[in-house]
């Protein structure tokens, strides 16, 4: 029934592996984007986790904040998306390396 | 291949950890029957968290301001990218 703690931390840490790998690896900027994501989410297992270990409600708590700026990140990043397709035509970044506006 | 070793040298950290933390025998608790539970949670958050939480709402504010901001075209409304067509 229980599941030790450190079982959710090697997951968490794999995940977040994973998303270490897609943001260094992945040429799209969606696919980038969606690393990003598993990587807090990845921070959100771990702080659930030991929310339970620990018997405190706090760690969810933060995973509530943590979710709301995930949110706000994914609502700027996308419209920069948009803008960046409609100037670059294109959402791979090996061709957006121009600071320039 | 930085990546891989940053990957490695992560994973590796969190074994080492999860090893020492099986030795010294900590475990996961049974939760309770109410731990965790929407209205603790609730309480929790409006009562030790209220500050944060409000300043949550503003970010979410802010970040919804600015996403239509930098998405729309300048000055121009909706017909800059549709070609002066609306979408029927």
């Amino acid at each position: 029934m229980s599941v030790p703690v450190e079982y959710y931390q090697v997951l968490s840490g794999i995940l977040f592996a994973i998303g270490v790998m897609g943001v260094l690896f992945r040429r799209n900027l969606l696919v980038i984007f969606m690393s990003v994501e598993l990587m807090l989410n990845a921070a959100n297992i771990s702080l659930v986790a030991f929310s339970r270990s620990l018997s405190s409600v706090d760690g969810q708590v933060i995973v509530f904040f943590v979710l709301a700026v995930a949110a706000a990140e994914v609502a700027v990043g996308l419209a920069i998306i948009i803008d960046l397709f409609r100037k670059e035509s294109t959402v791979d970044v090996n061709h957006v390396s121009l600071l320039r506006g | 291949m930085t990546a891989v070793v940053l990957a490695a040298l992560l994973l590796g950290q969190l074994a080492f950890l999860g090893g020492s933390a099986v030795v010294s025998g900590r475990h996961g608790t049974a939760a309770g029957e109410s731990f965790g539970s929407a209205a603790a949670l609730g309480e929790r958050l409006y009562q030790n968290y209220m500050i944060p939480f409000q300043m949550v709402g503003i970010l979410l504010l802010v970040a919804i301001v600015g996403a239509v901001a930098i998405t729309r075209r300048h000055g121009r409304g909706l017909e800059g990218h549709m070609g002066g067509k609306e979408p029927s």
